[in-house]
């Protein structure tokens, strides 16, 4: 297969475990894969097929607690229209909402991350803040400026902009308030994936569509965006799969009751299933049926948009 | 070959790594581990002294405290339930202790409270944790406190009303605080409203037992039926959304506990109901409104129309119960620990770190010197009077108890949990629906909720 | 010209934008936690104080374990890193490079796994951890950050991956150098910007994960920031100042790394050696 320099051979005789001759090309896929593999199935696979199987239990949080009721779970959430219907078109209005409010916002950001300009670096850091600050951390600085009474955000706009500010935290408000706060906080993500591959976009290209005489939009459209397609189309699938089931910032921003009542998702109502009303057989059913929409949402958006992927 | 040997170097660094971050072995000693619900840095702090004096009387003991936040003690309860990790003490609500005893997981603590005396402890703290059926105590509260009117005695006289009259009714209390609702700045539109509320589903099912409570309601009749659609629930919805229309902030519901604290400081509120570790919050942010004297506590709180004559108000007693797990490695050492923590010494120790908030559980303490010479109560000492009169003569009850037989239900936590309760209040205030509707509604979903959990008995 | 002044412009102004968002609310923090306790919660608040004191950072350090906590979030969240690196290249390798049955069902099947709300894998994740001893313990928190960060980082570098021409990778191999070789010194390098992606996306995980670190870490010497932070913001009163000072001081350093990282994004790229 190939003939190795002497320099390297030297450090990789100490180490004969690692010559690959001896094991057939084909299963090397299998051995490099082993140890991802490995963890998913140990760490994810065990606790998801636990709960799949306590689906079908009315099992009682911390009482001893636990008997087969077949699907009534499910059967129950059919006609559980305020709180099952009525998280999960919630819960699609944030997913939809903040995820198409990242992509737009992450893409465009770095496309103006990609161009030359001075301080370049710096504001690329800075656009990574949101990002990596502890979602409670985000919870405790957004709610510290959005806040009615005492929140900058709304002192500026009413002696600016708006002579009356909107109230971010009112029931009719309250989801809009979520969506951006999670815009806020997750756009980067798309930052980082769309520039990683802007970065290993060929000059050579760009060069060409300008001796074409294509002006910066049709360079965008005709260059970056096909270049770009392939890591959108998993970052696109990645962040619906987060949001859908995102938990904690809204969790920590609203709470499940009260003003939480007007953002309650279904991760929320979930966790009120099996952590409030301490009807753990429930929740699992939830997050099961949760599963399930995104399995098929997945199959659908890959027919969709897979076509000349090569994915 | 620069590459090839960075990278060689960082697996060397993530295996070191690894190696360091691996469990460290157990000593061979008894431990006990602590799971309770202050996470405040001083009181943490006095807790490792009194750890630390324990550990040293009793070699081979080693006792762990763990400060976990309230909203995170069920997770951290549930997992460990359900791997059977007991810890050896933890804190809970007054009927999780009640539930946990009944399925026989809590030892018995009454060698403790004979240590500090039974008689020593004020009546309600021996009513909350006692079983009369076998005449055992299952937890003990770690100290107490009730929740009161905080209000700015300024803005009553602002508002030409007297600052040392508490309201005797929701009439006038609503009137008093349709008074403090006033335009500071001359826009036509409130910035100073009369009350103002905690949000959370937690605060709101407080507010909405109390209320019941004080207005001759309760939420389970003998059986344990929620009975939501009863008169004094359906007039305590009806002043909630009085309230709403005329003395709250349009946004009250998303403030948190401590953002009703910054709006009676900052003057964004005239009263808020509070408990007594808030003082901390005025001194801190607000120390001139403190200095003159501004901030007062009602003693009392207002009865509502349906109030049966000569009872008293209802407000909330804030009482976790230490409960040891029979199950866990080292009940006897834990049990040991309590009497020692509870010995005076050590106790006002604890009870000092939030004078104002820590009420200690024993009479005699409460007479000692050393206790009422705390410099904190030179400022606040009307706060611990307060509390100190509604705990010894009105009989302030634990979350969601409108009458002491409610401890009995063994569903009192997964309604509290539910959200059903803190819906009925919104769909009222906020959603456009009458009282009857939104306690209709909640009605069905307790009794699906009781059904479903197997404990219907009506 | 004049269109290119116009687009000079444009790109300073959206620069400016985006400094605006992401800046506005680190400096609101800083500053919450240099002012003085009483100009925190002001009705009208001040955009600059000049009774700038370090007091909230002082009680950080001295009365809170915050320093632990930092250290220990550091540690978890760096191994977990190096880890998922280690684990994903192979595997992303794996795929791209090697034909064999059931490699689309695997890859497929890992990014299934972000189908299932964390909320409900944490208490069976807990009786796990238990039953093989790693309740408590740090290697626990990185194998779980490594394990949930993993479907990512592979499709991402498999995308990154596939875009190295195979030819590049067969030339330095005919050029006498190993398959291992070929892909420290050709394939890794190229991918650099994907690998960098990668680890910012598994540090920020470990560094921001809340829920898995409460449930399975109980000893205070052990905690991660996000844990400890939240017990900060629990405790007795909200010390504004301090909690602003503990969220300054989780980011500059992030932020210094990040600074530092972005330029890797760019050297990434070798010299029009690929199509894309």
């Amino acid at each position: 297969m190939s003939m190795t320099t002497t320099a390297a051979y030297g450090e990789r005789k100490a180490l004969p475990a690692l010559r690959p001759r001896r094991i057939p090309e084909h299963w090397w896929g299998y051995v490099l894969l082993a140890p991802a593999v490995a963890l998913v199935v140990g760490i994810i696979l065990y606790p998801v097929a636990y709960s799949f199987w306590i689906s079908f239990h009315a099992k009682h949080a911390y009482m001893p607690i636990q008997n087969w009721v077949g699907l009534d779970n499910y059967i129950f959430f059919l006609t559980d229209y305020d709180g099952f219907w009525r998280s999960l078109w919630l819960g699609t209005i944030y997913a939809f909402g903040t995820v198409t409010l990242q992509i737009v916002v992450g893409v465009a950001a770095a496309l103006v991350l990609n161009e030359t300009f001075i301080g370049r670096g710096f504001v690329r850091g800075l656009t990574l803040f949101p990002y990596m600050l502890p979602t409670i951390v985000v919870v405790i600085l957004m709610r510290w400026l959005f806040n009615d009474s005492i929140g900058v955000v709304k002192y500026l706009l009413e002696s600016t902009i708006v002579t009356r500010a909107i109230v971010w935290f009112a029931p009719e408000t309250i989801m809009v308030t979520m969506i951006l706060v999670s815009t806020w906080t997750f756009f980067p993500f798309v930052v980082i994936g769309t520039l990683a591959r802007m970065q290993t976009i060929d000059p050579e290209l760009y060069a060409a569509a300008k001796v074409d005489g294509a002006g910066i939009l049709r360079r965008l459209w005709h260059v970056t965006l096909p270049q770009i397609r392939s890591v959108l189309f998993v970052v696109v699938l990645l962040r619906f799969m987060f949001m859908f089931t995102k938990f904690d910032v809204i969790w920590l921003f609203a709470g499940a009751g009260g003003l939480g009542s007007y953002v309650r998702t279904l991760p929320i109502y979930t966790f009120v299933k099996s952590f409030g009303e301490l009807q753990v057989g429930m929740g699992a059913a939830l997050s099961t049926i949760m599963f399930m929409m995104l399995a098929a949402f997945v199959a659908l958006y890959f027919r969709l948009f897979k076509r000349d992927e090569n994915l | 070959m620069q590459r090839k040997s960075n990278l060689w170097r960082l697996g060397l660094a993530a295996g070191i790594a690894l190696t360091l971050a691996l469990p460290l072995p157990a000593a061979a000693q008894k431990v006990v581990n602590v799971w309770h619900t202050e996470p405040n840095p001083k009181t943490k702090a006095a807790i490792d002294e009194i750890i630390k004096a324990f550990e040293k009387e009793n070699p081979g003991v080693k006792v762990m405290q763990e400060a976990v936040a309230w909203g995170d003690l069920d997770k951290k309860m549930q997992a460990a339930l359900a791997s059977g990790a007991f810890p050896e003490i933890a804190h809970g609500q007054t009927y999780v202790e009640r539930s946990l005893s009944a399925k026989g997981f809590l030892r018995p603590l009454n060698d403790v409270i004979e240590s500090i005396g039974e008689n020593d402890l004020f009546e309600v703290v021996r009513k909350l944790d006692y079983n009369p059926k076998d005449k055992k105590y299952y937890g003990l509260a770690h100290a107490v406190g009730v929740d009161l009117i905080v209000y700015r005695k300024d803005f009553m006289r602002d508002a030409k009303l007297d600052p040392e009259k508490p309201p005797a009714t929701f009439k006038e209390w609503l009137e008093q605080l349709k008074k403090l609702t006033v335009d500071t700045n001359g826009d036509g539109k409130p910035d100073r409203y009369g009350l103002s509320l905690a949000g959370p589903g937690f605060f709101i099912n407080e507010d909405l037992y109390m209320w019941v409570g004080s207005n001759g309601g309760r939420l389970f009749d003998e059986k344990g039926k929620p009975v939501f659609t009863e008169k004094p629930v359906l007039e305590v919805l009806e002043f909630w959304k009085q309230l709403n229309d005329c003395c709250l902030a349009p946004d009250w519901l998303s403030r948190q506990y401590l953002d009703t604290f910054a709006d009676l400081a900052t003057g964004k509120a005239a009263q808020i109901l509070g408990w007594g570790r808030g003082n901390g919050y005025f001194e801190q942010y607000a120390p001139d409104v403190v200095a003159k004297g501004n901030i007062g506590v009602y003693a009392m709180k207002p009865l509502g129309p349906s109030a049966k004559p000569g009872q008293s108000f209802v407000t909330q007693l804030d009482c976790e119960p230490w409960m040891v797990f029979k199950n866990s490695k080292n009940p006897e050492e834990a049990a040991k620990f309590l009497k020692f923590f509870h010995r005076s010494d050590n106790y006002l120790k604890y009870i000092q770190t939030v004078p104002v908030h820590f009420f200690p559980i024993n009479k005699s303490l409460r007479e000692n010197a050393a206790y009422k010479a705390t410099p904190e109560f030179q400022k606040w000492k009307f706060w611990v009077d307060a509390q100190h009169e509604v705990i010894a003569k009105h009989d302030p009850r634990p979350l969601l108890i409108t009458q002491w037989s409610d401890l009995e239900l063994p569903y009192i936590a997964e309604i509290a949990g539910s959200t059903i309760l803190v819906d009925m209040v919104t769909d009222v205030t906020k959603n456009g629906k009458t009282p009857m509707e939104a306690a209709t509604k909640a009605q069905q979903r307790a009794e699906q909720l009781i059904t479903q959990l197997g404990y219907k008995k009506w | 010209m004049v269109a290119q002044i116009a687009q000079r412009t444009a790109i300073y102004l959206s620069a400016g934008v985006i400094c605006l968002m992401c800046g506005f609310p680190l400096y609101w923090m800083v500053l919450t936690s240099l002012k003085p306790d009483a100009e925190i919660i002001q009705a009208v608040p001040t955009f600059f104080t000049w009774q700038a004191h370090l007091d909230a950072y002082q009680r950080l350090f001295t009365q809170t374990r915050f320093l632990t906590y930092f250290i220990n979030s550091i540690t978890v969240a760096g191994s977990a890193t190096l880890l998922t690196i280690l684990v994903a290249v192979l595997a992303a390798y794996g795929i791209t490079r090697f034909r064999f049955r059931g490699r689309e069902a695997v890859a497929g099947t890992m990014l299934f796994t972000y189908m299932f709300a964390p909320i409900m894998i944490v208490v069976p994740f807990y009786i796990l951890m238990r039953s093989v001893g790693l309740v408590n313990s740090h290697l626990g928190l990185i194998l779980s950050y490594t394990t949930f960060s993993l479907p990512f980082s592979m499709w991402m570098l498999r995308s990154f991956f596939q875009s190295i021409p195979l030819e590049l990778e067969e030339a330095a191999m005919i050029d006498g150098a190993s398959r291992p070789r070929a892909v420290a010194l050709i394939i890794v390098p190229l991918a650099l910007p994907g690998v960098i992606a990668v680890s910012i996306f598994t540090f920020i995980v470990a560094w921001n994960d809340y829920l898995f670190a409460r449930v399975l870490i109980g000893a205070d010497q052990l905690k991660t920031l996000p844990v400890g932070i939240q017990d900060l913001y629990e405790s007795t009163v909200t010390d504004w100042g301090m909690v602003m000072a503990a969220g300054v001081m989780i980011t500059i350093p992030a932020l210094v790394f990040f600074v530092a990282v972005q330029r890797y994004l760019v050297s990434g790229w070798g010299a029009g050696a690929i199509k894309g």
